[in-house]
């Protein structure tokens, strides 16, 4: 089933490919949609996607997010002006408010960690956006508290560090 | 094939007690992906107290850029330049690919510092550095007050320099051996040179002698550069503006593909002896391909220009305007097989 998928076209999306998940999940995209990605990208130039590109350091449900996404934001990428793109700018804004919002610890760290596999600039620059504007704003120990970071310095020298850039830690 | 209706997280219930530090656990170039985002000084320099594993995550980053836009860290004094040197102090012997600093006022850091952070960059940015200090007019023409001055170091690894330094005077190395070996492209602004200084080198020798890979040189507003004498192979873009102070600029360029030059050369006759002083451009350029001039002076100027036959594709405009019409401008292109231009009012 798998090879003739790959194999398969369906229309105005060229061929399509199966991406496949660390527990074994199967995604079938266009090349449009999985080009996004750079890593499959550049994989699909050297002719290697034949029996399905195996992602072992992505879980399925990571790869169902990512996937959305992709199939979301085919149209920009795609040169041709056609109708998935005429209605995609409001519901695009849409769709990625929802996704980062929803966004929280661990999910997102997983997220971050797959665009950054696949090399998927902008799901990368979104997501790393969700977590600075977590920290924005913060002390560091509401960004501890935010991120379950445990302080592992003694008194004095967390002491000792706040004094080398006081300026900073003055609220 | 959208999918709106669905909620995240999906199938990951029992990941949702998971108070695990992931953030931690991402890797330092993710990391100052993050920092690079949040960008405010406060906030990256907090993140050095989180924990271990985060006290030199961000100043170990491999663009570093030192930017002062709070009006309440500009009024103490001393404090960008103390901030700059601690951060650089940090990261050891480590190299970094690109470091920026950019001064709030000329007098955020004394010019020891500023030398400091030059044999530092020189040292240590592989790719680009910039350096730049704000406009300060009061020093501009103050003899009693000389400029501060700034060395460049004898060798530098840097592939992109900048330096917009209004209230400085450059001194260029003048070791015989000094070698910017890697550097490709140099944008020179606003400082002010001494040429008369004994045993001083010219812009013009540091470039051909001691930047063989040199492909684009920008100089804007340079002060007291009376005269620039290029002869370079590497040389591919010129970038001539604004600096008023020339008499002679001399281009010989085997390779240079395009051309800029817009030099303002008016006097006020009481004030400026300069004023009687010509202005002599000679550019031989056999590959130039684009060429944009303009220059307004009150002067007798002679302007020669030798290409060869391709350069005849040239594009762009030729300008001179003249403040006082009884004097001459003479200009001539060369060309091996026509005069292009030959004007003389």
């Amino acid at each position: 089933m798998a090879a003739a998928a790959a194999e398969a076209t369906i229309d105005g999306g060229g061929k399509m490919i199966i991406l496949i998940s660390a527990d074994g999940k199967r995604f079938e995209v266009t090349e449009a949609v999985a080009s996004q990605s750079q890593l499959i990208s550049n994989m699909i130039e050297d002719d290697c996607t034949e029996n399905g590109v195996r992602l072992p350091n992505v879980d399925g449900d990571i790869l169902t997010m990512v996937v959305d996404y992709c199939n979301m934001h085919a149209g920009d990428a795609a040169a041709d002006g056609d109708t998935t793109k005429a209605s995609s700018t409001e519901e695009l804004k849409k769709f990625d408010a929802e996704l980062v919002q929803a966004l929280e610890n661990p999910v997102l760290f997983k997220l971050i960690l797959a665009a950054n596999f696949l090399n998927i600039k902008s799901l990368l620059d979104m997501t790393c956006q969700r977590v600075a504007d977590m920290m924005s704003g913060k002390t560091p120990e509401q960004m501890r508290e935010t991120f379950s970071i445990e302080n592992d310095f003694t008194p004095e020298e967390e002491a000792a560090i706040r004094q080398e850039n006081a300026w900073a830690f003055d609220d | 094939m959208a999918v709106f209706t669905r909620s995240y997280p999906m199938d990951v219930d029992d990941e949702l007690a998971d108070d695990l530090d992931r953030i931690s656990a991402l890797p330092d170039d993710l990391l100052h992906v993050i920092l690079s985002i949040l960008g405010d000084a406060t906030m990256v320099t907090r993140t050095a107290v989180l924990s271990r594993r985060w006290r030199r995550v961000w100043t170990h980053a491999q663009k570093l850029s030192f930017v002062d836009t709070d009006p309440k860290i500009r009024a103490k004094p001393g404090q960008f330049g103390g901030f700059v040197d601690w951060a650089l102090a940090q990261r050891g012997d480590d190299n970094i690919q690109s470091l920026s600093i950019s001064m709030p006022t000329s007098d955020s850091a004394t010019p020891e510092q500023i030398n400091d952070w030059l044999r530092y960059a020189m040292q240590h940015t592989i790719k680009t550095f910039k350096l730049c200090s704000p406009y300060h007019s009061s020093y501009e023409t103050d003899d009693d007050h000389p400029l501060p001055i700034l060395e460049l170091p004898s060798n530098a690894r840097t592939t992109s320099i900048e330096l917009r330094l209004s209230s400085f005077r450059l001194r260029l190395p003048v070791s015989p051996s000094a070698r910017y070996e890697a550097l490709t492209e140099l944008n020179l602004r606003s400082m002010c040179f001494d040429e008369e200084e004994a045993g001083a080198r010219t812009l013009g020798d540091f470039v051909s002698t001691c930047c063989p890979r040199l492909r684009k040189l920008e100089i804007w507003g340079l002060k007291k550069l009376t005269q620039l004498v290029l002869c370079t192979e590497a040389l591919e873009e010129l970038d001539v503006n604004y600096s008023n102070d020339l008499q002679k600029l001399d281009v010989n360029t085997p390779n240079l593909r395009v051309l800029g030059i817009k030099l303002f050369i008016i006097s006020l006759p009481l004030i400026d002896e300069n004023s009687n002083k010509h202005l002599v451009v000679g550019i031989v350029a056999p590959m130039l391909e684009e060429i944009d001039m303009h220059i307004w002076a009150d002067r007798h100027m002679h302007i020669c220009i030798y290409t060869i036959e391709q350069a005849f594709a040239i594009s762009g405009t030729l300008a001179y305007a003249c403040a006082d019409s009884t004097r001459a401008i003479l200009t001539t292109v060369y060309g091996s097989s026509r005069t292009v231009l030959t004007s003389s009012i």
